[in-house]
């Protein structure tokens, strides 16, 4: 039975629905969609549904994805417009694409706007050094250095407001969330926008 | 559509901003811009609440429908983003246009529990109405107040413009059809209210007058002004298969406490349990048909992609067709992965059978309510339920392999004694013996039976309406009594907080002198009473002491059998002379048999047509 991925947006007030909320808001677009869409199995049985990548409360999500499973393959165009058809407010469908085996997230591009009087090289320059942070995981709290785990792809700087786009890790093992970097520099920054722009793959 | 970003710095700052910002699916509404009646549905406690709140939804959906009025939605927010609205002088504002309450033609409360009042006040104050009718002006938005609690009206007769009573399908209509007239012909908001006191369903408590005498009670209740109907009669729907019901209601992101599709089976309850309001003031009983019923949940689901259907009514199993709806909605609920729940089933020999079937897609808790330990108690408060029964359906459900159930029952119903609370911990007991009697399979983790006591509170328009409520010393040694005679760890034991239950009973019964104890209480800052963790008994205590309210005069005084009510203007169509009856033949420990059975009437079939199943009956007349 193949395994669909639809990417999709959210943004705008969608920013304050969490990933919970979320994954029910999906589950119950896949229901509502009329697709020959897969169960699980057992007392509780819901869609199988595999939302690619968590994204925080009030951060934005350009190209999201999610997974799914259906009996039988159709055509990817008539997909998007079953699920267009039943998409929730502000956001839409904009491509399938069928699966070959386990494709997980690496990392994923994120556009930060900043109210911050830095400049772009003041950026940069703190890039290029330690950027220790207390990171939060499972485990516990600990002092990491992030700079190295950055791959800056530009900052620009227009009417007080610093952009960055960056590639961050986005795999089981590492990863790191966009919001340490507007925490390191503390007051400095008003983090006005958070956007993960896609998510890029293992292929 | 809003997108929010001028709330951005509030909502940076709140726990579930998703709770304030709308945008569900299918929560599109005509445009606001070009309504000829702006209507704010607001629900006095959380969105995740007022969500689930089935009444809201359709009556939201018949506002919506008449062409001219659009109704938007409000819910009363956490203390947090109270905090941010007021921080950033921002007013409470409605979810879809995101415009201020203080905008709108209509603010339209709805009243589930005495305990949101404080809310309805916060929320008016918030949104940026005034307070009171009095304060208000021509502009500002009419306050209108319905639901179970407005049935007495009179703790909030200071603060709200127009109650409606009884069932609003039509009735809200008719108001929003002469209202929007008032508003194109300019009619003062004087001369509105006065017009509206006239239509069939409202009252309008400023054209009122209620004297007192020296001891408190009241003394007279009359109106004001020529024209205004010295009584009001409740509304309902005769013809529950013509009545509208919204199949497309909105599907929230945020998981609400009734997250699934709700039907309702039939309205009112044959059973006349006592103490019990719903069971009285939703009369006549009036069901809707299985085709009607299939068809709604049919059209439901497919809108929603919800995976559960509720079969919300008082008694579900009083429906007479309830084996034929069932396999109704079985035929194709299986294989779309729905699940069934019938959440208020009363335990008889159908039950087997249907627990079976119901079970066959997913598992949900089971639940009974015999409300007394005694059949003695079972008797006063007319719970026709016996023993036996209990036992029976218990032993069922063990052989169909459940491991645990949960047990309702109330303190302090009048005439209980110690034996009956002995008898709550007997019952259970029973029940768990039950359990053990036999082998059982993978009976590793044994059996849990879980006994939830709630306090009895003396509700208007019962026949235990003049009963006095235990005192908060005498429920707590109650409560803890049942404690000592629990004996066993399978038998899990809550019970309610007696002080919210006393501060229920006084609103609920209360009359116009409370409207100052709220005021007091909304200046305090009190709110979301309803929340344990924001629950102040001895602030209460201090706003009633401070605005001369005695809550013993309320809560604790047994009501003159011949003293004028403050809700005794409203005719529910069940007569006070019935209520009388009912409380002599509990005090003297006779039933009375359910609506099926023989009518008893009651008096409310006046209302219900030819659909009051005692008519359909025999052509009895109350």
């Amino acid at each position: 039975m193949p395994d669909v991925r639809a990417y999709f947006s959210k943004t705008g007030r969608l920013k304050y629905i969490s990933h919970l909320d979320l994954q029910r808001a999906i589950a119950r677009l896949l229901v509502r969609s009329g697709l020959p869409i897969v169960y699980t199995e057992g007392f509780n049985p819901h869609p199988r549904l595999n939302i690619a990548l968590p994204l925080s409360v009030y951060q934005e999500g350009e190209n999201e994805a999610f997974d799914f499973r259906i009996t039988r393959e159709l055509p990817p165009e008539e997909i998007i417009s079953a699920l267009n058809a039943k998409m929730f407010p502000g956001s839409s469908i904009s491509a399938v694409e069928y699966l070959n085996g386990k494709n997980a997230p690496k990392s994923a591009v994120y556009r930060l706007e900043m109210e911050t009087d830095m400049e772009p090289d003041g950026f940069k320059r703190a890039l290029a050094g330690e950027m220790k942070v207390l990171k939060r995981s499972k485990s516990g709290e600990k002092e990491v250095d992030i700079a190295p785990m950055i791959k800056l792809i530009s900052a620009e700087k227009s009417e007080g407001v610093l952009t960055v786009r960056a590639e961050l890790p986005a795999a089981g093992g590492e990863n790191l969330n966009p919001s340490y970097i507007p925490a390191y520099f503390g007051e400095r920054v008003k983090t006005t926008r958070i956007v993960r722009e896609k998510i890029i793959f293992c292929k | 559509m809003k997108d929010y970003s001028e709330y951005a710095e509030l909502l940076a700052n709140v726990e579930k901003p998703g709770r304030y910002v709308g945008g569900e699916y299918a929560s599109e509404i005509p445009d606001p811009a070009k309504a000829g009646l702006r209507v704010c549905f607001c629900f006095p406690d959380t969105y995740e609440i007022g969500m689930s709140n089935l009444g809201v939804k359709i009556l939201a959906d018949c506002f919506n429908k008449t062409g001219f009025a659009v109704c938007e939605r409000s819910y009363m927010p956490w203390p947090d983003m109270c905090e941010q609205l007021e921080k950033h002088g921002v007013p409470l504002y409605a979810l879809e246009s995101g415009d201020p309450l203080r905008d709108f033609d209509v603010a339209a409360f709805t009243l589930q529990y005495e305990l949101s009042y404080t809310n309805v006040l916060q929320m008016l104050s918030l949104g940026g109405i005034p307070l009171t009718t009095a304060e208000r002006a021509e502009g500002d938005p009419v306050v209108i107040a319905g639901g179970p609690c407005a049935y007495n009206p009179e703790p909030l007769a200071d603060f709200i413009d127009i109650f409606s009573i009884g069932e609003g399908e039509e009735s809200l209509v008719e108001l929003a059809e002469y209202l929007y007239e008032c508003k194109k012909k300019g009619v003062s908001r004087a001369e509105t209210l006065y017009g509206a006191s006239k239509l069939p369903g409202f009252y309008v408590p400023s054209l009122y007058k209620a004297e007192y005498n020296a001891d408190g009670t009241l003394a007279s209740f009359a109106p004001l002004r020529e024209g205004v109907p010295a009584t009001v009669v409740k509304r309902v729907i005769t013809d529950l298969d013509k009545v509208s019901f919204p199949r497309e209601c909105a599907v929230p992101f945020l998981e609400t406490v009734h997250d699934r599709v709700m039907l309702e089976v039939f309205r009112g309850c044959l059973r006349g349990c006592r103490f019990c309001q719903a069971g009285m003031i939703y009369r006549p009983y009036r069901e809707k048909s299985p085709e009607t019923l299939n068809a709604d949940a049919k059209a439901a689901i497919a809108h929603s992609g919800y995976s559960e259907i509720a079969l919300t009514s008082l008694s579900i199993s009083d429906y007479s067709r309830l084996p034929r709806l069932i396999d109704d909605l079985l035929e194709w609920t299986d294989g779309k992965m729905v699940n069934l729940s019938l959440p208020s089933m009363r335990i008889d020999s159908f039950y087997e059978e249907l627990l079976k079937k119901v079970s066959s897609v997913r598992k949900s808790g089971l639940t009974f309510a015999p409300e007394a330990g005694t059949q003695r108690l079972r008797d006063v408060i007319n719970k026709n339920i016996t023993e036996e029964e209990i036992l029976l359906a218990c032993e069922r459900s063990f052989d169909g392999g459940r491991t645990s159930l949960k047990l309702y029952f109330m303190n302090g119903l009048p005439t209980e004694t110690d034996d009956d609370i002995k008898g709550i911990a007997m019952l259970a007991q029973k029940i768990v013996d039950l359990y053990y009697s036999k082998k059982r399979q993978g009976g590793g983790r044994g059996v849990n039976v879980t006994v939830s006591v709630s306090c009895f509170v003396p509700k208007p328009f019962t026949p235990f309406q003049w009963v006095k409520q235990d005192t908060i010393e005498e429920l707590e040694r109650k409560q803890q009594l049942l404690k000592e005679y629990i004996r066993t760890n399978k038998i899990s034991y809550k019970y309610h907080d007696a002080r919210v239950s006393r501060v229920e009973a006084v609103f609920a019964r209360g009359d116009r002198k409370l409207c100052k104890a709220l005021a007091l209480a909304h200046e305090r800052g009190m709110k979301l009473d309803g929340w344990d963790e924001f629950f102040d008994y001895d602030e209460w205590m201090r706003v009633f002491a401070e605005s001369g309210v005695d809550p013993a005069f309320y809560a604790n005084r047994e009501f003159g059998r011949d003293e004028l009510l403050p809700w005794d203007f409203i005719d529910i169509g069940v007569t006070k002379r019935f209520m009388k009856d009912e409380y002599a033949r509990a005090m003297n420990g006779e039933t009375t048999p359910d609506c099926r059975t023989e009518c008893s009437g009651c008096g409310a079939a006046k209302l219900g047509g030819a659909h009051c199943v005692c008519r359909e009956r025999s052509g009895g007349n109350a």
